[in-house]
Order: structure tokens, then sequence, then C-alpha cells
């Protein structure tokens, strides 16, 4: 028995085998006649394997056209069919049939099943019903026509009544006539009229008609959505509408734009909820709130958690967005940032979320563009850019755009068209020890919740810079767009940057990162310690002098923790002197001696410190100063 | 008795338990009967199973014993002519057991090795892992089936030993299986190496169906048991022992380029499994995989250079893991 041959996945994002197989335009087909080199070369005879049967064939004599034929079956049709479990019958639509590759080895698998083809082309028709009829397969329609979107004339009541009848004969001459794909005119089907086969099955390879179908069978009991896409049509088109939506549509051309949608029996509600943590934000959270709803679907909910504001922001938002379904309230005891996030998410259930603050503003288009881009690409993590917003008299807001725009590693990777503007995909290690971001970013709830990542309720600062390095460190790349922002508004007097105690925060922080990348079996612990290096300076540089010492000490014990804990080479690249803080190096030093002879272990991220931990620091300054006053 | 047994082992799937079943009913050829074993589940699994009402389904339920021990007891009361592998949340398409079929009634074949679907994390459809030896093997073999007598079988079947172990990609005729005694190791996960290697290196006649015929998935919503770093991953050095224990007493031992090829398959998932389990094992995995290396018979470890060339991308492990030892030993 011949075998046919797989073409090995393009993408090089993805681990693949030889690509070389690919260029070749023959594969897989076993020419029986000759193809001769002209221009319109002649029909040929092919055996052709697909869906686990063998069919005789005749295919266009051009070359390509049969290896185009073969390579959406054997990387889009088979692929999803072995994906998918079909009903036992139904009614497919096969738009863009060309000569029946799809439709034949289709109606032979699935006897139970009727497939509709259609086909503008007069040579290709010819050809599928020339197969069709040397099959002797009984299923299948064929319809010279091209399917797209409403035209004046024609007939509804009269098509209708025809496809109801299974009369593919008389459907020419009801429909509309209209351009055709591939030039001139010809008779158009509306995808409406589609409505009246209750179509289960789709097979769309017509380039440029997408939108206008997929809006057409809107309303269609659509199981399953397979083809090839020249153009990107909304997703909720796939994300919406009776049936299950299974989808499987690569964009042509593009390895990173693939339509899917897995249906999966624990699939959450297709949907973005962008959680605002809100605590006391009454001159803000309109303009937050507006952001994240202007030029957005439905399909964007804006879920606001008033974390126990005592401005009465609650009755704002209630006064505000009372009528506004898109906008839900969730009132909470105040817990904290992390505490606000969490709890949006937790009654959150739409299949992507996003976490902002209240007091920014997320640019137009933010989050459904990103919510378009998480589905056509299936990333963990998609972003935009964003931009820093200072506020000025007057109320006037100066845009600043980020250390990114002028940072050629953002720009040098290829850059693809997608929604109003472009795409890059940029490496997860980019990201990853850069400012903690996490509020311009779109998130799979099912990656989050899969990999454990949450933001950490107690500790009251670099609540972000954790969920940060915990999400890139387990999502492979980000795609990010590049002409949506959001913005980030600028305060004289920034949170974490008043210097006190909350700086130790940081040091438990690491200490938890360590003990779960120990646990986790991380490759690379290199982003971990960079990033360790980065903040512990960063706090040092403006933290309040009276706590310097203490937290130079810590640092230095956490340092050394880290090195027993991972051995010297992982520290090896950095050394003590990467560490600004003064005495740092002495307390390693020491340190180091102290616990000299014994051996490397993880266990050594277990070990802790009163040093690490705000609340003990705390207490233990207020016992000082009591034993001081005692003693005066 | 029916021509094909489809065995599915389920231990606390619940619902997602649905997708082998649903997929092994829509099947478009029907004599066929399917073993459920509910190796001891202790959520809404039994319920979903009592929704099932179809006569070729029988379900056996044991306290819990391990995937390889809850196919073993399947294995015991298979009927069917054939026998084949479906994890509780993979599928497989309506075509499937026709394929199979067709290919039993053409060549009456020990062992079948059928490609497959990898649908990915981020929900990418794409031909599964070994698709590459596929092309090689339809290149090498276009009749779709091999004897030990066949021209090309020194090269095929090291291929063969090299496409994924994993156990729905395999049907395998009864009557051979029972005669020759192959099973699962008991108590050990990363049991498919040590059945793969033994059948295939059993079997007389070895059947390639080239069209797809299970989709694995990989989902978020759904972690692998194996894709846990604790310490179920000690269980490829077990299993990886055991399989190079009993491929040493064949002849085929002999033969450096398959037992590179047996070498290099297993030594692959001990190297994956070293690379991400837990830190808190990670230095006891090392030690307990060199103790392993020592203990094998001293044959393994000799691979001839033109071997490894030959193996190309999977020779390029017996490098890492063979020659580090043998230098520190």
């Amino acid at each position: 028995m011949p075998a046919d041959i797989d073409i090995p996945p393009t993408d090089p994002a993805e681990p693949g085998p030889d690509p070389a197989a690919a260029t070749d335009p023959e594969a897989g087909l076993e020419v029986e006649a000759e193809a001769r080199p002209e221009p319109d070369p002649e029909p040929v005879g092919i055996v052709l394997y697909g869906f686990g049967q063998r069919l005789e064939l005749t295919a266009p004599g051009d070359p390509a056209r049969r290896a185009e034929a073969e390579r959406r079956l054997r990387r889009i049709h088979e692929p999803a069919l072995c994906a998918w479990t079909l009903a036992p019958g139904g009614v497919a639509l096969d738009i863009g049939a060309g000569f029946g590759a799809f439709a034949l080895p289709f109606a032979r698998a699935f006897p139970g099943w009727t497939v509709w083809c259609f086909e503008p082309d007069p040579d290709l028709f010819a050809l599928l019903q020339a197969n069709i009829a040397a099959t002797g397969v009984g299923n299948v329609r064929a319809v010279p026509c091209a399917v797209g979107g409403p035209l004046p004339g024609g007939d509804p009541a009269a098509l209708a009544a025809a496809l109801e009848a299974g009369d593919a004969a008389a459907l020419p001459g009801l429909c509309p006539a209209g351009p055709l794909p591939g030039g001139g005119t010809g008779p158009v089907l509306p995808a409406e009229a589609l409505l009246a086969l209750a179509p289960r099955l789709l097979k769309l390879d017509a380039p440029g008609t997408e939108t206008e179908v997929l809006e057409g069978l809107a309303q269609a009991p659509l199981d399953h959505l397979l083809g090839e896409f020249a153009t990107l049509p909304p997703s909720r088109l796939v994300f919406r509408g009776p049936g299950l939506r299974q989808t499987w549509a690569p964009v042509a051309g593009s390895p990173l734009f693939r339509l899917r949608r897995s249906a999966d029996p624990g699939e959450r509600r297709p949907g973005l909820d962008v959680v605002v943590a809100m605590y006391n934000g009454r001159d803000w959270i309109e303009a937050c709130v507006d952001g994240i709803l202007e030029g957005a679907s439905d399909e964007v909910r804006a879920l606001v958690v008033d974390d126990g504001s005592t401005d009465g922001s609650a009755e704002v938002v209630r006064e505000l967005y009372g009528h506004d379904r898109r906008v839900v309230l969730l009132r909470k005891l105040n817990g904290g940032c992390a505490s606000a996030r969490n709890y949006g998410r937790l009654m959150s259930d739409a299949a992507h979320i996003a976490f902002v603050d209240a007091d920014d503003i997320p640019g137009p288009g933010l989050f459904s563009e990103l919510l378009e881009l998480a589905r056509y690409t299936g990333a963990e993590v998609v972003q935009g850019g964003f931009e820093l917003l200072h506020m000025e008299a007057g109320g006037r807001v100066r845009r600043v755009p980020s250390y990114e725009a002028s940072e050629p590693a953002f720009h040098s990777q290829p850059r693809r068209a997608f929604g109003s503007g472009g795409c890059r995909v940029l490496p997860a290690s980019l990201l990853i020890e850069g400012q903690p971001t996490i509020w311009r970013r779109v998130y799979r709830r099912d990656f989050l919740d899969n990999r454990d990542i949450w933001f950490p309720e107690h500790i009251r600062a670099f609540d972000d810079q954790i969920f940060q390095l915990l999400t890139l460190q387990h999502a492979r790349n980000v795609p990010m767009l590049d002409h949506v922002h959001y913005g980030y508004r600028q305060h004289p007097a920034q949170d974490i940057r008043q210097g006190d105690e909350r700086a130790f925060y940081s040091l438990e922080m690491f200490r938890l990162m360590l003990k779960r990348a120990l646990r986790e079996g991380w490759g690379d612990f290199a982003p971990l310690l960079r990033s360790y290096v980065n903040t512990v300076n960063w706090c040092w540089s403006g933290l309040r002098r009276d706590l310097q010492p203490r937290f130079a000490q810590a640092a230095a014990e956490l340092w050394v923790l880290m090195e027993k804990a991972l051995g010297a080479g992982a520290t090896r690249p950095f050394g003590d002197t990467a560490f600004a803080a003064h005495g740092f190096a002495h307390h390693a030093e020491r340190l180091r001696r102290d616990l000299a002879g014994l051996g490397d272990a993880y266990a050594w991220a277990s070990l802790d410190s009163a040093e690490m931990h705000v609340a003990a620091i705390r207490m233990s300054q207020r016992v000082t100063t009591r034993e001081g006053s005692g003693a005066a | 008795m029916p021509k094909l047994t489809c065995i599915t082992t389920t231990f606390n799937d619940g619902p997602a338990l649905m997708t082998s079943v649903r997929a092994v009913l829509a099947q478009g050829f029907g004599d066929f009967e399917f073993l459920i074993v509910d190796d001891g589940s202790r959520d809404d699994t039994a319920s979903v199973l009592a929704g099932l009402d179809d006569p070729r389904i029988r379900v056996i339920r044991q306290a819990n014993d391990g995937l390889s021990g809850a196919r073993n007891k399947a294995l015991e009361q298979v009927r069917g002519d054939y026998v084949c592998f479906l994890d509780a949340d993979d599928c497989r398409p309506g075509w499937a057991f026709a394929a199979i079929a067709e290919t039993i009634d053409h060549d009456a074949p020990d062992v079948i090795l059928c490609r497959g679907v990898l649908s990915e994390l981020r929900g990418e459809l794409l031909p599964f892992y070994d698709a590459a030896r596929f092309d090689r093997i339809a290149e090498l073999c276009p009749e779709g089936s091999i004897t030990p007598a066949h021209a090309q079988a020194a090269r095929i079947r090291p291929l063969a030993q090299l496409i994924e172990p994993q156990s729905a990609n395999k049907v395998v005729r009864t009557a051979f299986l029972r005669a020759s005694g192959i099973g699962f190791p008991n108590t050990h996960f990363f049991e498919d190496i040590f059945f793969h290697t033994n059948i295939l290196a059993t079997a007389r006649r070895v059947s390639f169906v080239h069209t797809p015929c299970f989709t694995y998935f990989r989902r978020y919503g759904r972690p692998q048991i194996t894709a846990t770093a604790g310490d179920t991953r000690f269980d490829i050095i077990a299993v990886t022992r055991m399989t190079l224990q009993t491929f040493a007493l064949r002849p085929e031992f002999h033969d450096p380029l398959y037992r590179g090829a047996v070498l290099a398959s297993c030594l692959r998932i001990v190297e994956w499994c070293g690379n991400t389990i837990t830190h808190h094992h990670r230095f006891h995995f090392h030690q307990l995989v060199r103790a392993m290396l020592r203990m094998i018979d001293p044959l393994w470890l000799h691979v001839p250079e033109p071997v490894r060339a030959e193996l190309g991308e999977a020779g390029a492990v017996l490098a890492r893991h063979v020659e580090e030892p043998r230098r520190a030993g």
C-alpha cells in the first residue's frame, strides 16, 4: 500500500522535522499521467489519501494547485478532523471546494453526512463533478456558485426551498449575480441562505470571503469550522453562536495567526474580564473604566473590585455604570491590591483575564485588540505598549512613551500586520527583568490556574513583580501589539518609593520564589538572580538610612542562601560587587565563612530570617524602642 | 469475538473521560469491544461510567493499582483479535478503527504503528512528534509492512523503535501478545517504553498506518500525571533498566544500530525527566541514572560512531549520557 506523506510544520516557533519536504510540490501525490509544462496543463489522474480513504481523482494539471490541495488536507483538514469527534450525521458545507480533495474523502469517511460543495471556478467545478461521478459517492452536492454576503436581487424564498429540497442544479439560476473571488461576475449565494441547511460543519477555503460567510452563518448550529483563511475575521464569529464551534483556521502565510477553539468540556465562558483593583479611586475610576470600554465589544467586561474604599468610590461606579452590563461592581473588605485582583479573578468565569489599576487609563481598543490577538495566537500572555501619564496643572495630561519605544530589542523582531496596527513576538526573557507591567497584558485563565500563579496576598509591595516573573518564566514568548497602549498614571509620591520597611517584602518574595523555582525544577535561574540584583539595588537606593544596614545584611544573607541552594555556579556570573548596598560583600563573606563545610542543597531555600519579614521588622523596632525607653 | 478491543484506563478523569468514550463510540467501524478500567477513581468518574449505555462497553472496577496495573488487568480480559489503547482524555478520528481493520485484513501483522496528531498547549493541531520518522519509514517501505526478512528491515526496525513509545499509536495482535507474555511494568509510570520496545522486538510482522489515527492533547486545563516534577520521574530509571535488561536477552541486542536505537529512545525520556524533575530530587536522579548505566550489560555502552551518525539527532543523546559516565568511571 503506498504511503501518503506528511508535510512537516513550517512554524519556526514549533520544533518540526525537515522543512525541505514542504518545498517539493509533488509531495504525497502519485501522478499517473505526466503533467505538461504548458501554462494551462491538462488535468491528471492522482491517488489521494485523506481521512483514511484512498481515492482515484482527476486533479488540475498545474502541480502547484495539487500541492496546495495536498498541503491543506495534510496540515489543516486532517489534523482537525483527527482531533474532533463528529456527530453520526449532519450537513457539511465545503466553500471553495476545488476539485473535491476535502469533500470526497470526507463523504467517504463520514457516510452519515451530506456535503454541499461550492466552487465558482468552471474548470475546477467540472473536475469536481467528474470526481463525484467517478467515485460514486451519493452524499455530495455540487453547486457552481461562490458564497458571500447579501446582494440585491435573487429570490431568498426560492433559494431556501431549493436548498431544503436538495436541488443543487436549481441554485445558480436563483442566486444574485456578484463579483467572483477569481475575477469576473457570476452567481453568488448569500451565506445566510445556507441557514436553511442547518450546517454543523463548515470547511472554508475561499480567500477574502471569511467575514461575510461567517457573518451570514452567525446563527448556524456549527460544531466544527476549519480551513485556511486569507483574512482575519472577528474572532467573535467563532466564539459566539450556536454549536460547539471547534475551530482550526490558520491564516495563509502567517505561522503566528491561527484561529483556534478547542471547545473542551472545561472551557470557560469566551470573553475577557478586566479586573480593576479600586481603593479610594473616586477621582480616577471613570477614566479607567471608560478606557476599558471604549471601542470594545461586549465580550470585554470590567470587573471593578472595591477593596473597602472609604471615599464613596463604589457609589460612583454604581451611579455611572449601574445600567451597563459590561461593568460589574464587586465589593470586599479592604485587603490590599493583590487581594482585590485575586478576588476579581475568583469571581470571573471568563477564558481571558487582565488586571488593571483604578488610577490608570487603558487606551482605546487596547483590550479588545488584545483579546483578538490572544485568540489568534493562543498565547498564554499577550500585551500592548504602555506610556506614562504625567498629570499637569489644569488637569492636562502629558504623555511620555515608555523606555521600550527607544529600546532596539523591542523593534528587532519581524512585524506582522494585525488589527489596526502590527504585532511582534517578543521572547519572554526580554520582558522578565524589565519594569513590572502586568497591567498591559491579557492572560489565559487556564494557564494561570494550571501554573498556580497568583498575586501574593500578604506581600503588600512587589506583588506585580512576583506575578510578572512567574507568568513570563512559564510563557515561551509574548505577542505584542505596537499600536495600542496602556496609560500608566504617574503620581508625585509613588507607593513603594517611600523608603520604608516595605522594601523588606522584596526579600521575603525572592526567598519564596527561590523555593518555588527549586520545587518546580526550573532549568534557568538567571532571570530570577538578575532580577534579585536589580531589586536589591533599587530598594537600597531609596531606602531610609536607618533601615539600610539591616537591609544590606538581610539581602546578603539571602544571596548566600541562594548560592547554597543553587550551587555557586549559578551566582558566580554576578559576584558580590553587583550589589550596591554598603557592607553587602562583607556580610556575605562572613556568612560564607560561618557556613563553610556545609554542603549545597535545595533545603537552604527553607532557612528563613526575621529580617526578611516586614511584620517582624516592625515588631522588633517596637521592642527596641520600648527597651530603649525603659533603660532611660 | 470482535476484531478489535480498545482499552482505556481512567483515574479521576470525571467528565474528561467522555473525550475518549465519544471518540470510540463514534467509530465508523463497529466490530469492537471497549474495555474501560476504573482504577480506583474517587471522584465523579463512576457516575460518568454509570451513564454509559452501549453493549460494546465493559467496565472493570478495581482498587487503585496504577496505570500499568490497570492496563494489565484489562489485557487479561481482552476478547478481540487485536488490542489497542486510548488515554481517557485523548481521542481518535472516526476513520481510525476502519483504517486499522483494513490493515489487519491486508497484512495480519503482529503490531501496527499509526501516525497521530498533537494538539499543543496553544491549541495548534500539528503532526505528531514522530512525523519525520514515519516519513523516512514510508520512503524505505512503500508497501507499509515489514518482516525481519524485508530488505530494509535492519534500518526500518531501529526507526520504528524511535517512533514515540506512546500507547495510542499501536495495535497488537492479542494471540501474539499472550504468547509473548509482554505487558506493562506494574507500579511504574513511563511504562510505554517497556511495552513498545518489547513488542517491536518480538513482532515478526509490523505494519505502518500513515493516516493519523489518534490525537494526543496537551492542555493547561488537565495536567498530565507524568508532567509533575515530583518523584514519579524516578520511574523512568527503573523502567529503562527493565527495558534494557529484557532487550539484552534478544539476538537483536547484537545489532549495534538496533541496540543504539533502544538505548537512545530510553535515554531521551531519562534526559527529559532529569532536566525537569524538581531540584529536590535532581542530584539523586542523576546518581541513580549513573548507577543504572553501570548495572546494565556493558555492551550497551558500546555505540560505534557510524551507529551514532545513522541515528542522527537521536544519537546525540547517547553521546551525552553514555560517554560521560565512562570517562568519569
